[in-house]
Order: C-alpha cells, then sequence, then structure tokens
C-alpha cells in the first residue's frame, strides 16, 4: 500500500483524515470494531504472506464501506439528489488514489 | 467593552452565521402533487429549487462560449441552419427545412418555436406535438388517429389555453409520488421494447439518459396514400440498448414505402428523413457512454445552492456553463477542456462539409441525368437503379450527422465512421453519373449548385442567406475542391 500512502499524503483534499475514517464502517462502534478486527487481520496475514498482487483494488464491500463514509460527513451535501446507484468517485475521480497524480 | 457594544458585536456575528447558511435542506415535500398535474408551478411549490433552474431555460446564456451551437446565445439573432451549411439548400429542395431551420435556444421555448416558424415546417400535423407538448399522450387517447392526421392547429386548440406555449415539463421525467425518472411518452416506450429493455425498470443511472431520450432521438412519421401522417415511430428494430447503428436505422427506413416521408425536388427521389440522434450517437460505444456517463451528467451537473446541491435544470450546453459538468471528472481546467471539444467540433465541420458538398454536386449531377432521360436519351434502368440506392445510403448517413446536435462530441469516432461512410457513398454515385454525363458529352464541371437560387427568399418570411453564420472549413482544405465564394459553387 506504499503507493496509495504516498499519494494520499501528497493529495490536497482530506488530508486531517485517517484512512480508517473512509475504509471502515462509522456509523456505529460495534461495526467498527468488527471491521477492524476483520481487515486487520485480513492485512496482516495477506501483507506478511506475500497473498496480494500489486496493483491493489478495491472490494465490494470496500467500495460501499467508503461510499457510506462518503455520504456520512457530506450528508447535507447529498441530502435532496439521489446517490442510489454510482461511487462518489465515480465522478470525483480525483479523489481515488489512482487518479491523484501524483505518482 | 460596554455591555452594548458587546451585544451589537454577537448580534452580527450571528446575524453573520445565518447569512452565510443558505437554504436549509429540511426534507421539501409539503404536499402530495396530483398524479395527473402538468402545471409547472404546482410542482414548484414543494421543489422551488428546481422549478425556479427550469424556467432559467427561458434565459438566454453567455455568447462567445459556443463556436457552433449559437441558438440559445445572448443577442437574440436566429442561427440558421440553411445559412450555416448552404449545401442544405440543395440537400433538402422540396421539403420544408430547406425553407426554415434554426438551431435549438432552450427547452422553454420548444412549443412556442414550433408556432412561430414557418407554416410549411408544421404539415406533418398534430403528430408533431409528441416532443413539443406535456398534453400529447392525453390527446392521442383522446383522439386516436385523428391526433396524428389532423392538422397541427386543429389538435394544437385542444390544448387549454394557459398551456398552449408549455414545453417540457416535470410530468414527463418524474413520478410525481416518488420523484423519481420514468419515461412516460408512448413513442419511447415502445421503443425501448424493441431494444430489449423493459421501459418500467430502467436502471438509475440508465433513467438518466432514458428521459432525455423521450425526445432527443431520430423518428419516423409513416405516411397514408394522401401523404397524410398514420403514426410516428423510433426506428429502432433490429437494433440492441447501446447499439442502434445508422445502418439498422436505414434498413427500416428503406422497408417501406409508407417511410418515404419526402420527395427529393432536385433527384425526385422519395426519402426517409433523420432527425436529432443525440441518444443514437451518445449510445453507441461512445467513450463516455461506455465508462456510465449519462446525458445528465454533463447537462445537468449537481449545482451546489446553499448548504446542498441539486440537479441543474437549467439545461444547455456545457460549454455555455463554464463546462462545470465535466470538471467534476476530469480535473483539467475549463480551457483546456472547451478545447477538447472545439477540435472535436471543428474535425467534424471539415469532414461534414466535404460530404455534403460532395453529395450536393452529385444530387445537381442525378438531376441532369434526369433531364437527358426525359429528352428521349436512353439509359441503363439498372444503372438508375444503382445511383438511386447510393445516393439514398450517402444521404442518410450525412443527414445524421447534421441533424445530431453536438457536432460530433457526443461520439468522436463514430461520427468520423458515418461521415466518411457517407463520402465513400457518394463517391461510388459520383462515378456512375459522371460516366453517364460524358457519355452524353455533358461536361460535369459546368454544372452548378445555383445556390443563390435556393438560399433567398425562402418561405413565407422571405428568408434570406446570412454569409455571416456561414461555418467555413477550419482547415481550409474545402477549397481546393470548391469555390471559396458560396454564390459561386
Ligand atoms: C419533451 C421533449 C424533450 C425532452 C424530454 C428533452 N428535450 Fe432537450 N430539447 C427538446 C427540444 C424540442 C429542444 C429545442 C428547443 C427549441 O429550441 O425550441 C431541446 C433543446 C435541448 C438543448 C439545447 C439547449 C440550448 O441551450 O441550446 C439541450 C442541451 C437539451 N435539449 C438537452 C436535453 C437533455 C440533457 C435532456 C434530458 C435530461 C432533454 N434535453 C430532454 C426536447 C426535449
Ligand atoms: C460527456 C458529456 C456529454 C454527454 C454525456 C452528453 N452531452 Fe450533449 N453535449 C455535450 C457537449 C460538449 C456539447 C456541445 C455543445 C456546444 O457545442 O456548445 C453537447 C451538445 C448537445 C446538444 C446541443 C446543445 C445546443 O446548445 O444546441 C444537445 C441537444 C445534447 N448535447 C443532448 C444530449 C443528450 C440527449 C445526451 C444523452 C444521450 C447528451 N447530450 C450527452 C456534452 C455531453
Ligand atoms: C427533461 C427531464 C426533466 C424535467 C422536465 C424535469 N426534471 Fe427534475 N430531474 C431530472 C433528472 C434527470 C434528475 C436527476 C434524477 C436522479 O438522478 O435520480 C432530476 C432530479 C430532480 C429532483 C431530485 C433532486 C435533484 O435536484 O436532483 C427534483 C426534486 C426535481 N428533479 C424536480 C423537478 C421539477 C419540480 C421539475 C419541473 C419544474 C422537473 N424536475 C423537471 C430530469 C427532469
Ligand atoms: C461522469 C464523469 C465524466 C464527465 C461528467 C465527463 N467525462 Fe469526459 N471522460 C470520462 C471518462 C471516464 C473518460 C474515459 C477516459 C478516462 O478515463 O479519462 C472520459 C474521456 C474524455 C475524453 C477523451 C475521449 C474522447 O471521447 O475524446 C474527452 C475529450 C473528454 N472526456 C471530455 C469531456 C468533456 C468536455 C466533458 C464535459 C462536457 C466531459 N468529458 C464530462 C468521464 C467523464
Amino acid at each position: 500500500m506504499n503507493y496509495q500512502y504516498d499519494n494520499f499524503v501528497h493529495n490536497g483534499a482530506h488530508q486531517n483524515k485517517r484512512c480508517i475514517d473512509c475504509h471502515l464502517p462509522n456509523d456505529n462502534f460495534a461495526n467498527h470494531i468488527l471491521w477492524k478486527s476483520i481487515d486487520g487481520t485480513k492485512d496482516v496475514i495477506y501483507f506478511y504472506g506475500g497473498l496480494y498482487k500489486e496493483p491493489i483494488n478495491i472490494s465490494d464491500h470496500g467500495k460501499k464501506v467508503v461510499k457510506e463514509n462518503c455520504l456520512f460527513c457530506h450528508s447535507e451535501m447529498v441530502s435532496r439528489i439521489n446517490t442510489e446507484s454510482r461511487s462518489c468517485t465515480d465522478c470525483h475521480r480525483r479523489h481515488t488514489h489512482k487518479h491523484t497524480g501524483v505518482f | 467593552m460596554n455591555k452594548a457594544k458587546f451585544l451589537s458585536v454577537v448580534f452580527f456575528v450571528i446575524l453573520f452565521l445565518f447569512a452565510c447558511q443558505g437554504p436549509k435542506p429540511e426534507s421539501p415535500k409539503k404536499f402530495e402533487i396530483p398524479e395527473n398535474e402538468i402545471e409547472p408551478s404546482v410542482w414548484g411549490k414543494n421543489y422551488p429549487v428546481e422549478y425556479d433552474l427550469w424556467k432559467k431555460t427561458a434565459e438566454p446564456k453567455p455568447s462567445g462560449l459556443s463556436r457552433y451551437k449559437k441558438g440559445s446565445d445572448l443577442g437574440g439573432t436566429t442561427y440558421d441552419k440553411i445559412s450555416e451549411y448552404p449545401f442544405l439548400a440543395v440537400i433538402y429542395s422540396g421539403m420544408a427545412f430547406s425553407v426554415e431551420y434554426n438551431e435549438p435556444r432552450g427547452h422553454y421555448f420548444m412549443l412556442t418555436d414550433v408556432l412561430e416558424i414557418d407554416p410549411l415546417r408544421r404539415g406533418a400535423g398534430g403528430v408533431c406535438l409528441t416532443c413539443k407538448s406535456p398534453y400529447a399522450d392525453q390527446l392521442k387517447e383522446q383522439l386516436g388517429i385523428d391526433y396524428f392526421k389532423k392538422t397541427f392547429d386543429e389538435v394544437h386548440s385542444k390544448i387549454p389555453d394557459r398551456h398552449k406555449e408549455l414545453g417540457v415539463s416535470c410530468i414527463e421525467c418524474h413520478n410525481p409520488k416518488t420523484m423519481r425518472n420514468r419515461i412516460t411518452k408512448f413513442t419511447a416506450i415502445e421503443a425501448f421494447k424493441k431494444i430489449g429493455k423493459d421501459p418500467q425498470i430502467l436502471e438509475h443511472q440508465e433513467l438518466r439518459s432514458a428521459v432525455c431520450a423521450q425526445c432527443h432521438v431520430t423518428y419516423t412519421i409513416p405516411k397514408d396514400e394522401n401523404k397524410k401522417s398514420e403514426y410516428v415511430f423510433f426506428p429502432w428494430d433490429g437494433s440492441k440498448y447501446g447499439d442502434i447503428s445508422i445502418e439498422n436505422i436505414i434498413k427500416v427506413i428503406k422497408s417501406s414505402p409508407k417511410y418515404k416521408e419526402w420527395t427529393h425536388k432536385t433527384t425526385g427521389y422519395k426519402l426517409g428523413f433523420i432527425r436529432h440522434p443525440e441518444y443514437e450517437l451518445y449510445t453507441r460505444n461512445s467513450v463516455h457512454f461506455n465508462a456510465n456517463v449519462s446525458c445528465a451528467d454533463c447537462h445537468m451537473p449537481y449545482k451546489r445552492v446553499g448548504s446542498f446541491k441539486v440537479s441543474d435544470h437549467n439545461i444547455t450546453s456545457p460549454l455555455k456553463s463554464g463546462m462545470k459538468s465535466c470538471i467534476v471528472c476530469h480535473s483539467e481546467g475549463e480551457e483546456y477542456l472547451r478545447n477538447q471539444v472545439l477540435t472535436i467540433q471543428d474535425r467534424t465541420i471539415s469532414t461534414l462539409l466535404k460530404a455534403g458538398y460532395k453529395l450536393a454536386y452529385v444530387a445537381k449531377y442525378i438531376e441532369r441525368i434526369n433531364g437527358l432521360a426525359k429528352d428521349g436519351k436512353e439509359i441503363d434502368n439498372a444503372v438508375l437503379a444503382k445511383i438511386q440506392d447510393l445516393y439514398e445510403e450517402a444521404v442518410y448517413r450525412l443527414i445524421f450527422i447534421i441533424a445530431e446536435n453536438s457536432v460530433g462530441f457526443h461520439n468522436p469516432t463514430e461520427t468520423m465512421r458515418i461521415l466518411s461512410d457517407s463520402i465513400a457513398f457518394a463517391s461510388e454515385c459520383e462515378k456512375l453519373t459522371v460516366r453517364i454525363l460524358t457519355e452524353n458529352n455533358v461536361d460535369y464541371n459546368s454544372i452548378k449548385l445555383l445556390l443563390s437560387e435556393h438560399l433567398n427568399n425562402r418561405g413565407k418570411k422571405k428568408l434570406n442567406f446570412k454569409p455571416e453564420q456561414e461555418f467555413r472549413d477550419p482547415y481550409n482544405l474545402l477549397y481546393k475542391f470548391i469555390p471559396e465564394k458560396t454564390e459561386e459553387r
């Protein structure tokens, strides 16, 4: 995840946010802890086991979590529009690590 | 600091905070909108922001930003497509479009513009209201076949007075209960079924284009023996969702003499017609369609109003709204993106002009050959039939791109493919016609388009050529083939 990290810390928006603000559910504490343990365990196994291939891609579940977090923080902004189908980053592409364009 | 001073500072700070906040996004729904409510101001009571934006389609847009689509520009000039593309006077001769044919100027005016244009253009009858009035489906139910057949004025008179000039309204794109998009027009409902899509269960992103596909598509009006309109449908038979090709559309037009809506004066051919195929061109494997982008993403971008966003119902060219919709997805700046669009359009125009003039000259050659045949010269009927077929193939492709409103941007590579095929068919046709002319000792070089005869004194309004509106080839190549002066062509 070096690539993702480098792009993230050099990107303007969201610099005061932590990875888990977007990548773990923040709707309630129990859910947050549950996925923290699932994803954390997975990351340890995959990283030290060398079980992943670059470039890494986000899972469907991962996408859903990110979108919910976008909508959570920007709830007022999107309160009237229909957000049912796409990821926010389908349009706001520069907020994905791949399109930040720094590295 | 004394107490009064302190309180007034606090007061202004609070006032300042409130002033910055703008409207609050509390649930805007105030009452149940009736099922068949056509009057937009009633919808506007629940959704005042969208209603106000919708009304803004009546306002002119900043001028000088779009190069080829100036219809809604500030200044009130009417942009005349016959002056922009003078060869159209020959290609459309004998048809209402060669009399008066203008660039679009905004949704608010869609019915007004039909009422104000030369009366010949309303010749098809009540059927024209299908894409111009929210009463269309209701009138069709009421009048049956007469809705299509009766004169425009007769059917139009049945619309209540206060809505005689009302164009596209909330009810045509929205379900009043849920505000979800939906398609309502019978033409579109039938057409989506033909391409294998159930119009009732379109996905969210598909709907954001499908609502526009109710009107921004080509259509065919079958004619009875007396040239009266019988129906109207989209010629999508044989096509699939995401793959409505010009080839299939031509196949449908050629499949019945009923679909030959007009007779071309220059060649004497009975031909079909193609109108504004935005949806068809866009959805055929364009880069943006394949990237899951919809019409609304570019023409109705989300707009911040105070602390929330709404869809911008002031629908217009992205070039006239600061390229805002593009910038959401493309972080390159406004000027870079505008330049991308204009370059695509310049290339389209250059190719389009060459295709148009080539075919216009071919039409004139055919006119001459018809004259020879009339004078008793013997000309092989099989060759004449071949010439007619080639001309038809070329002209539908040409009209497709002229009638499409983005000047190539919606699908640049497909646009170039269609235009180069038009030129290929026209060249083949030209070869046959020139051979016949030469065999009969006619110098084809002496045949001219005589544009001044066609371009001036048109219709009831006696419209004249507006030379300042003519589109010139941005790369100047056209003038290697035809005279630079319009009147000399
Ligand atoms: C009921 C038919 C209808 C529907 C639905 C419709 N349009 Fe239109 N549109 C028209 C007509 C007719 C015009 C030309 C109006 C005129 O100039 O009088 C037009 C003009 C336009 C223009 C040119 C405006 C300008 O400022 O020059 C754009 C852009 C446009 N439409 C986009 C869309 C989009 C995007 C959708 C879907 C969200 C849509 N339209 C839905 C009929 C329709
Ligand atoms: C990727 C962005 C994009 C998408 C998606 C898109 N358009 Fe456009 N559209 C444009 C641009 C750019 C123009 C050129 C405007 C100009 O030249 O001023 C244009 C032009 C038009 C015009 C003519 C505008 C005028 O001022 O006369 C119409 C009508 C239109 N589009 C309708 C549609 C419809 C219907 C769809 C969906 C089938 C669609 N567009 C999808 C970007 C888009
Ligand atoms: C040409 C079609 C069309 C017309 C006419 C139209 N809308 Fe919309 N409207 C849309 C589209 C497309 C969306 C985006 C919907 C989505 O993404 O689910 C939308 C969204 C909305 C929304 C949801 C919030 C938002 O702004 O995204 C409201 C409310 C709305 N329109 C109100 C109206 C009202 C009121 C009118 C009449 C004054 C109207 N609309 C006319 C196409 C239209
Ligand atoms: C919803 C997101 C979205 C919007 C809105 C959008 N684009 Fe794109 N555009 C894309 C994607 C995705 C591609 C595919 C290539 C890529 O990934 O950059 C693309 C490709 C392009 C290309 C290169 C391909 C081609 O067809 O020539 C151009 C030029 C372009 N866009 C211009 C525009 C302009 C101008 C607008 C506004 C009128 C616009 N785009 C609006 C997402 C978008």
